[in-house]
């Protein structure tokens, strides 16, 4: 069966096909485009700002090579996040090797209260450990499904249900630490 | 209550703001698509400049290395010691020929 493939809007097709034909303005244009939604996204994963900045290059890079690959299954913008968060996977794995982690059960709700505050849960999200934050981005944040995450991480399903539940256990904890500093 | 929490938790999520991409970004992945470019041409008469100053210190060093002007005249004056020895032989030859004949007219 043959997978759906969107519809580009007429801005994007026009930036795709510049891309296509190598020209600097369009590859300027696409690059700017997506540039700080694609760097908050690398900062969140890696937690740090010098490998965020490496990671919106090598994608970026990976990218303009790739464009001739795109297939139109997704969006321009939801393909491009993927090789985001491909790479950002790849550099963190490759700057600090994450622990491998056991499987709990996930069916416990993590109680938020009625109200977050979105700066301290920012730190807390930074303060988790890698492996964590990553399945906490990819499926809280970006909409990602465990599957998708599993593949993309190259674990299980159940790893990565399990992942989430203690990286928002831990970051619970984490914010009543904070409102108590605070 | 399980919905309230995701709720509570997707709305701070929304508001959490989005970070700027550094700007030096976009010249590094520029360079890596088109390679390192090409240095500006050098303007024409910064090439004329070059050139005059190689010229100026080969003027000057052939200046400093070349034979003093001195030396030159030596080759001048023997010039003109042969010239004057063969223009004062015929005033001796004539001189002499002048006193001959005086005292071959005084005999007679």
């Amino acid at each position: 069966m043959e997978k759906r493939r969107f519809t580009l809007s007429e801005q994007e097709e026009s930036l795709l096909a510049g891309c296509l034909a190598s020209q600097p303005l369009a590859q300027k244009a696409l690059y700017n485009r997506y540039k700080d939604a694609m760097y908050t996204l690398a900062y969140r994963i890696t937690g740090d700002s010098d490998l965020a900045a490496d990671v919106l290059q090598e994608a970026f890079i990976g990218v303009f090579r790739g464009l001739k690959n795109f297939q139109k299954r997704s969006t321009l913008g939801a393909w491009i996040r993927s090789i985001v968060v491909r790479t950002a996977y790849k550099v963190l794995r490759k700057e600090k090797p994450m622990q491998p982690l056991e499987n709990v059960a996930t069916d416990q709700v993590v109680d938020w209260g009625n109200y977050l505050d979105t700066e301290y849960l920012e730190q807390a999200i930074q303060d988790l450990p890698d492996g964590y934050r990553m399945v906490f981005i990819l499926v809280e944040i970006e909409g990602y499904a465990h599957k998708e995450v599993a593949e993309m991480m190259g674990i299980s399903q159940g790893t990565s249900k399990s992942q989430l539940f203690y990286a928002k256990r831990r970051l619970r904890k984490r914010l009543s630490q904070m409102t108590i500093v605070s | 209550m399980k919905e309230l929490n995701k709720k509570t938790l997707q709305e701070a999520i929304d508001r959490m703001p989005t970070h700027k991409a550094p700007e030096e970004i976009w010249a590094k992945i520029n360079e890596e698509l088109t390679g390192p470019q090409p240095r500006r041409q050098a303007p024409i008469w910064y090439a004329i400049g070059v050139a005059a100053m190689v010229l100026i210190g080969l003027i000057f060093f052939t200046q400093l290395f070349s034979p003093p002007v001195e030396s030159q005249p030596v080759r001048i004056e023997t010039e003109t010691a042969i010239d004057s020895t063969h223009q004062i032989e015929p005033l001796i030859e004539s001189h002499v020929g002048d006193s001959v004949k005086e005292k071959e007219a005084s005999k007679y």
